[in-house]
This record gives C-alpha cells, sequence and structure tokens, in this order.
C-alpha cells in the first residue's frame, strides 16, 4: 500500500484551516518542529484508516484537540473552536487501483464512524466516480458487507486467517492488530519491540499470529486452508448425510431399513458389500432383491389366469380365511412382543444415561484431580506422601481406609478407566438406540401388515357374499396390491443405485479433503518459514551493526523460533539492553521486515510509517544509518514515512547523497487556508 | 525330561489387584474441595454444618448446577438436604493437619493464609470449574444463616 496525498481541514468560525500532504516513494520524511502537528499527520492516517483500536480499546477520536476541540491560528495567536473537522487520504495499492477515503473528526450531523470511499484519486484530481459510505469501530466493521475494514481487506487483498480467541469464538485476524507492524506512532509506539500489539481482541498469541500473517509463513497459510478444509468437512456431511436421508425415506415407503451405508462420510466407497435395503418378514429380513422376486413370481402366478368369479373363487377364498385370521392373531401377538421389547430399551437407555452421568462427573472430577498434582509440591505432597503431617503415621489415600493396606490404582489409572467405561456406556447406549429405531420400523411395518391382513380379510368377507358372476374382487385388490408393491420396491432399488453413485464424487472429495487436512495440523516451521526467519535475523543483526547496537554483540542475536522476536541466548531482549539500543532494535527489527518483502512472498504492505523514530536520544550516526539504510525502499517500490522533529540542517545534512523527499514545514502544519 | 516335582511343596502367594476409589473418598480430590469450601464462606471460615451442607450440595450435579436458586428456595420437601458423611469429617482433619485451615476458639474451620492461596490458585489452574461456577452464583458467601434456613423443616410445612 503507498499514501498518496492527505488532506486536513478543520472548520472554523474564522475560517478553514488545514494542510496537503503530497507523499512520494521511497523515504518521506516529514520534518517541522516539536508541536507543531506532524503526529496529527500519522494520527490522521490511523484515523483515516479506521486502526484507532491499535492504539487502545478506546473510541475517542484519537486526534489532538487541534482537529476536535480547538486550533490556534499561528498568525494571529488566537485560538478557535472547531466546528467541523475532515481527514481525506489517497491510498493506492500493490497493483496500482488508486482510492480516496473520508472520515469525519467533528461534525454536527455526521458520525464520525461513517467513512466514504471513492474509488479514484479524489485529492489528485481525479473525477469522484462512484461513492460508497462504510462503518468503522462498531461491531461487524471487519466482517459484514458495509464494514469500512471489510472493504480495506479487500482493497488490500489479505486473506486474514480465523485465530482463536480467549472465552468467544474464533474471529478473522484484524487489521489493528496487523497494522503495528506498519506504524509505530510516537506516544505508545517505541515501548517494545512487539509490546505495541493491542491485546484487548481477546486473540490468543496475538503476536505470533501478526508474525505469521505478515512474512506469510506457511504456518498462516496452513492455518487458513485448515478454516476452508474444515469448512468442506462440514459440507462433505451435510451432502452425504441428504443423499442418504433420500434413500431412508424412499426405503421407509416399504417398510425397510438401509444397511451398508454409514451415517458419515467414508473414504472408501463404494463398499465391498453392497448396500442393500432390508425389508421386515415376520421375525426375519430379507433383502429387498428377495422382496422383489418373491412379489414378481406371486404376480406372474396371477397372471397365468384370468381373474374368477366370486362363484368360482370362493373355495378358495373360504380356505384363505382362517389363514388370515390366524396370521392376524401372530402378527398381534409379535406386535405386543415387540412394544415390550421397546419399552424395555427405553428404561434400559434411561439407565445407562444415568450411568453416564455418573462416569462423566467421575471422570472431571478425576482430571480436576490430575491438575491438581501439577499444581505445585504443597497439593504433591498430598497425592504422593504417605505419612501424615501431624502424627507421621501411615496416611492412606483413601478417606476412609479398611483396616488392612490396600492399594488403590493412581489417578491418571482411574481416569483412563473412567473414559473407557464412558466409551462402552456410549457404545451400549447408540447400540440400543439403533436397535430400537430398527425395532420401531419393524413394528411400523408390522402394524402396517396387521392393518393389510385386516383389509384382506374384510376384502374376502366381501367377496364371499357377492352376486356368484361378478369377478372376484379380492383377486383384484391382490392383484394391485402387488403391482404397487413391485413399483415401490423397483423405485428403491434404482434410489439404492442412484445413492451408490451420487455419493462416489463426495467419498472421494472426503478422502482428499482429510489427507490434506491432516498436513496441515503440523505445526513444525516449513523449509521456507525457516529461510524468512534465518533472512528476518540476518537482516536485522545487520541493521544492528549500522546503527552502533552496543548493550550485546549483534551476531549473538536471533529470531526466536517459538514468538519471532529478538532474543538473546533463548531469553527475549528488555532490561538488558539500554533504552537507546532497544528503539535501534525496533528500527532493525521492522525495517527488517520491510526488506524481506522484497525477497520473500510476504504480506507486508510495503509501508512504513516512523513517528519521532529518534527517540531516547539515540545518536545522530545512527539516526543517519536509519536515513541511509530506509531509502533503499525506493529502490524496491516501497514507501517509509518519517516524521521527525529534528532541526532541519540536521535532517538535511544526514539525508545529503541519500534518495529522499523531505517536506518541511516552518511552523505549524495547520494553517489558516485562503 | 525332569521327574514331576510331586514332592515338593510349593507357595503360592496372591497380591490383591489395586482398586479403584471413587473421586470424593479421594483425599488428593476431596482435600482441596474441602479448603474451596472453606473459603467460600463467610469470612473464610465455616461451621460443620456448613460445610457438611456446601460439601453436600456440590457434590451433587443437580443441586450445584442451581446453586444459587437453591440457596435462596431451599430444597423441595421429598428431597434430602444433607446427610453425615464420615469421608468429610476425616477430610477436615487432613485439612487442619496440612496447614490450611485451623479450628477457632469457636469451633469454626477458618482458611489460613495458605489454604486462601491454594483456593485461589485454583481458577488459574482451571481446576474445579464447576464448583467455582456455581459457588460465584450465589448472592454473597455462604452462612451460617443460609445453611440454618435450609435446614429448617418447619419452612418446609414438614413440622
Amino acid at each position: 500500500m503507498k499514501l498518496r496525498r492527505l488532506r486536513l481541514r478543520v472548520s472554523t468560525t474564522a475560517g478553514i484551516f488545514g494542510t496537503d500532504l503530497e507523499f512520494d516513494g521511497g523515504l518521506v520524511v516529514l520534518r517541522a518542529e516539536n508541536s507543531s502537528g506532524k503526529s496529527t499527520v500519522v494520527q490522521s492516517i490511523v484515523f483515516a484508516l479506521g486502526l484507532e483500536g491499535m492504539l487502545g480499546p478506546s473510541h475517542a477520536v484519537p486526534l489532538p484537540h487541534a482537529m476536535t476541540d480547538r486550533i490556534r491560528d499561528e498568525e494571529t495567536g488566537i485560538e478557535h473552536p472547531v466546528i467541523e473537522s475532515t481527514v481525506v487520504l489517497e491510498i493506492e495499492n500493490a497493483v496500482g487501483q488508486i482510492a480516496t477515503i473520508q472520515r469525519h473528526a467533528k461534525h454536527v450531523s455526521v458520525d464520525t464512524n461513517l467513512v466514504t470511499v471513492w474509488g479514484a484519486g479524489v485529492l489528485s484530481g481525479a473525477p469522484q466516480g462512484l461513492q460508497r459510505d462504510y462503518f468503522v469501530r462498531l461491531p461487524g466493521a471487519a466482517q459484514r458487507e458495509r464494514g469500512f475494514h471489510t472493504w480495506l481487506v479487500s482493497f488490500l487483498d489479505f486473506r486474514l486467517p480465523e485465530v482463536p480467541r480467549f472465552n468467544s469464538p474464533p474471529t478473522p485476524l484484524y487489521l489493528e492488530t496487523i497494522f503495528p507492524l506498519f506504524f509505530v506512532e510516537q506516544k505508545r509506539g517505541w515501548s517494545g519491540v512487539l509490546a505495541r500489539v493491542p491485546t484487548h481482541f481477546q486473540i490468543r498469541d496475538v503476536a505470533r499470529r501478526v508474525v505469521e500473517f505478515v512474512l506469510a509463513l506457511d504456518l498462516s497459510s496452513r492455518a487458513l486452508r485448515r478454516q476452508e478444509l474444515e469448512a468442506r468437512v462440514i459440507e462433505l456431511r451435510e451432502l452425504w448425510r441428504d443423499e442418504r436421508s433420500q434413500l431412508v425415506d424412499l426405503a421407509r415407503g416399504v417398510g425397510g431399513v438401509v444397511q451398508g451405508i454409514p451415517a458419515a462420510p467414508t473414504t472408501t466407497w463404494p463398499p465391498e458389500v453392497q448396500p442393500t435395503v432390508l425389508i421386515p418378514n415376520g421375525t426375519e429380513w430379507k433383502g429387498i432383491e428377495e422382496d422383489r422376486l418373491a412379489t414378481a413370481h406371486r404376480i406372474a402366478d396371477g397372471e397365468q389366469v384370468p381373474i374368477p368369479s366370486a362363484e368360482a373363487d370362493a373355495p378358495a377364498l373360504q380356505n384363505e380365511l382362517p389363514d388370515l385370521i390366524q396370521d392376524l392373531a401372530e402378527r398381534s401377538t409379535f406386535q405386543d412382543a415387540l412394544n415390550r421389547e421397546l419399552e424395555a430399551d427405553r428404561a434400559e437407555l434411561v439407565t445407562l444415561e444415568r450411568r453416564l452421568f455418573h462416569l462423566m462427573e467421575e471422570q472431571r472430577r478425576l482430571k480436576d484431580a490430575m491438575l491438581l498434582q501439577n499444581l505445585g509440591s504443597t497439593i504433591a505432597e498430598i497425592a504422593s506422601g504417605d505419612d501424615c503431617p501431624t502424627c507421621h503415621q501411615h496416611l492412606p489415600e483413601a478417606l476412609l481406609a479398611p483396616a488392612q493396606r490396600v492399594d488403590l490404582i493412581s489417578i491418571q489409572e482411574a481416569e483412563s478407566r473412567a473414559s473407557e467405561q464412558i466409551r462402552l456406556v456410549r457404545a451400549i447406549a447408540e447400540d440400543i438406540r439403533s436397535t430400537s429405531a430398527a425395532k420401531e420400523l419393524r413394528l411400523g411395518s408390522v402394524n402396517a401388515s396387521v392393518g393389510e391382513i385386516q383389509r384382506r380379510i374384510r376384502v374376502v368377507k366381501e367377496t364371499l357374499v357377492e352376486p356368484e358372476q361378478s369377478p372376484s374382487v379380492a383377486r383384484i385388490e391382490e392383484r394391485l396390491t402387488l403391482r404397487r408393491r413391485i413399483e415401490a420396491l423397483d423405485a428403491v432399488e434404482l434410489g439404492i443405485r442412484d445413492a451408490i453413485e451420487a455419493l462416489r464424487p463426495i467419498a472421494d472429495e472426503w478422502s482428499a479433503t482429510q489427507a490434506e487436512l491432516a498436513e496441515t495440523k503440523n505445526a513444525e516451521l516449513s523449509v521456507d518459514d525457516e529461510q524468512k526467519l534465518a533472512l528476518l535475523e540476518k537482516l536485522m543483526v545487520e541493521q544492528l551493526r549500522e546503527y552502533g547496537f552496543q548493550s550485546i554483540d549483534p551476531t549473538e542475536l536471533t529470531i526466536s523460533r517459538e514468538k519471532y522476536t529478538p532474543s538473546h541466548e533463548g531469553f527475549d531482549l528488555g532490561f538488558d539492553i539500554s533504552a537507546s539500543d532497544m528503539i535501534r532494535l525496533i528500527w532493525a527489527y521492522l525495517l527488517g521486515f520491510l526488506e524481506v518483502a522484497r525477497d520473500k512472498p510476504t504480506n507486508h504492505l510495503g509501508l512504513l510509517v516512523f513517528d519521532e523514530p529518534r527517540q531516547q536520544a539515540a545518536a545522530d550516526v545512527s539516526f543517519a544509518a536509519l536515513l541511509r539504510r530506509a531509502s533503499t525502499a525506493g529502490q524496491a517500490n516501497q514507501q517509509v514515512v518519517f516524521a521527525t522533529s529534528e532541526p532541519l540542517a540536521a535532517v538535511q545534512a544526514m539525508l545529503d547523497g541519500v534518495p529522499h523527499s523531505l517536506v518541511n514545514y516552518a511552523g505549524l502544519i495547520l494553517r489558516r487556508l485562503n | 525330561m525332569s521327574e514331576p516335582m510331586a514332592d515338593q511343596t510349593v507357595r503360592t502367594s496372591f497380591n490383591a489387584k489395586p482398586r479403584n476409589l471413587p473421586t470424593e473418598l479421594r483425599r488428593n480430590w476431596r482435600l482441596p474441595l474441602v479448603v474451596l469450601v472453606i473459603d467460600a464462606c463467610h469470612g473464610h471460615q465455616a461451621t460443620d454444618v456448613q460445610v457438611h451442607l456446601l460439601s453436600w450440595m456440590l457434590l451433587r450435579p443437580s443441586v450445584r448446577a442451581n446453586l444459587g436458586q437453591v440457596v435462596r428456595t431451599g430444597f423441595a420437601p421429598d428431597r434430602s438436604v444433607v446427610r453425615y458423611e464420615p469421608a468429610l469429617q476425616r477430610a477436615l482433619d487432613l485439612v487442619v493437619g496440612f496447614g490450611w485451615a485451623e479450628r477457632t476458639t469457636t469451633g469454626r474451620y477458618k482458611a489460613t493464609v495458605s489454604g486462601r492461596a491454594l483456593a485461589n490458585g485454583f481458577a488459574n489452574a482451571g481446576i474445579f470449574e464447576q464448583e467455582r461456577a456455581a459457588l460465584a452464583s450465589l448472592p454473597r458467601r455462604f452462612t451460617q444463616t443460609d445453611a440454618t434456613r435450609l435446614l429448617d423443616t418447619t419452612l418446609l410445612g414438614l413440622s
């Protein structure tokens, strides 16, 4: 990202105050006296980008009173109350797109959380074109379509990873956490290397996440890919479930259950044993193919003879009737037995659930007991000590100990046993649930068949009292029922074939996704990651030598592979270096990220803004070395902006022979405009 | 091939397999919980009744989940409030022995400095989460008045 132009406007009763700045590429030095408003420039850029969250959790406008309260007229010395003030910032992204952002710091009617964006360089004179309004510093600003940071993330072409938080659901890595690596503002920015990364967003390991993202470490992209894959896993589960449900519904229509299609996707498909539908047949289950064959035979047998008359059919029907009545009695008995079995299953489930509840409570307590063992030496005494602290007699682990000494299993073993018991009880409960479901289905089928037999008995009785020459209604009804049945069975068989085919691509993709997901769980640094960190280390050490870092031999400094911060002999640098060396370290570290981006693919913006980099009386020679080093940004199409209050002559001397652009303000930056 | 050793007497011994024990009877779980209970009472001290009652309530998940409500409104008439628990009495003795609580002149158990530090350390270590959440749901620290009210059968209409 490049800064192109900045416009500040302050409206008062005495007229308009403000300034316009144009930023070149490479090194830009903005020089003005102390308290003349150069921090206002840096803070205005932060404000325009809606990034004041990087300064702290406050929602107050982070601009000085000259933009929000009273502004001093340099010519007259009079302070005028501010009526309205506005910041307009023109920026350019990596592919040359330009946008202009406007945000009011104070306005009578417009909320300061409203940001207006034009897709053109309005400050450069381009036609305004389409204007869109967004909101910032309100919930959803980074995720909703009209959130300004949603737009900014898209403009910068960032793919932000989702990161875990303390006590809240995961969130995209906020821009406010990333920008402290690109912007160092004067008041809070120089207190430590990554101390400025805001923690009030409750993101776990936020500093690490930010560095992983800015350096585009494979860890970060792996995390991003893992999110995508986990989302796809959920989609694939749903697709599988939908396909399976369709077949289950179809099978239910013929009173059958689907066998051989698991509830969740599997990596091997189709299975060795072809999925099928089982249909209850008395106390047995038969496959759908067998049922269809039997039905087809019955149809064929029936169609070999014409429909007989009621008189001709009477003997057969009279023989059939007692069989039907007997069949009805047997099925009713079977119905009762099934109902009793289901009742027993329900009772057993209640018992198992109660047992599971107690086991889980016990497991929770055992886990607490294990944590207590690690809490400290005092607890360890009661965990492992055998002597009473008072009488020094043997102290059994059990509070109610039997007369003779009994060995008890350890907490860890007790927890393992509890886990195993929980698994067992869950497996038993699941088994009971699924067999109950099958029994419910069978009961439904038996109920349906009882209804059919009752109807058949009624039809047979009706036929036996029909006029003798009329066609046998019983035979007609029988044939129609068989035809309907075979059509339904055909539909189910077709459904099975369709389901097997439809599940094939889902299973293939599931297999590939699971394999890739396993790879993304690798938490080690890749070769590329190691190279980037090694380069950052090298660049940091190089710069520290140039800047005159003295507290420790720079060659002894490394970049920690755990925290990605400068370290010495495995420890973070802090109190063991001087204050001015800490400043040099911050220069070297942040400039290091910028320089890594020249040789390696990263997510660095290619922009660095330092507000008053010469802190803690860092020596002239150090600052001059910093300016020289920063000026190389121009060759790499990067931009470094330094705001400084160093004396003009000194700055000019340091910049002699160094590619740069110098913007010098002789007085206040915010001045009355004609 | 050797002869069978028919004439030799072989001694066999059996070692009992280690047994499992419910956590409420294990001192390394129960003692810290007792410290937590004492610390949660008013003035970081508790009578026997307070300890037994609060301990009993925390050990029962259905009561623990609604502890604030239960302490405020009491138990249903047919639900037991507390039972005497010898293991808890033993745990109290050991808590005093280990210096996490002391007996006051009025016979109460009072959490010592180390006992209070131990109880405070549970939050950082993520121990007794449900028990601590239940105690946090109480409007104030558990008092003897609360205990007396819960045990008052006249309020339940039973006497």
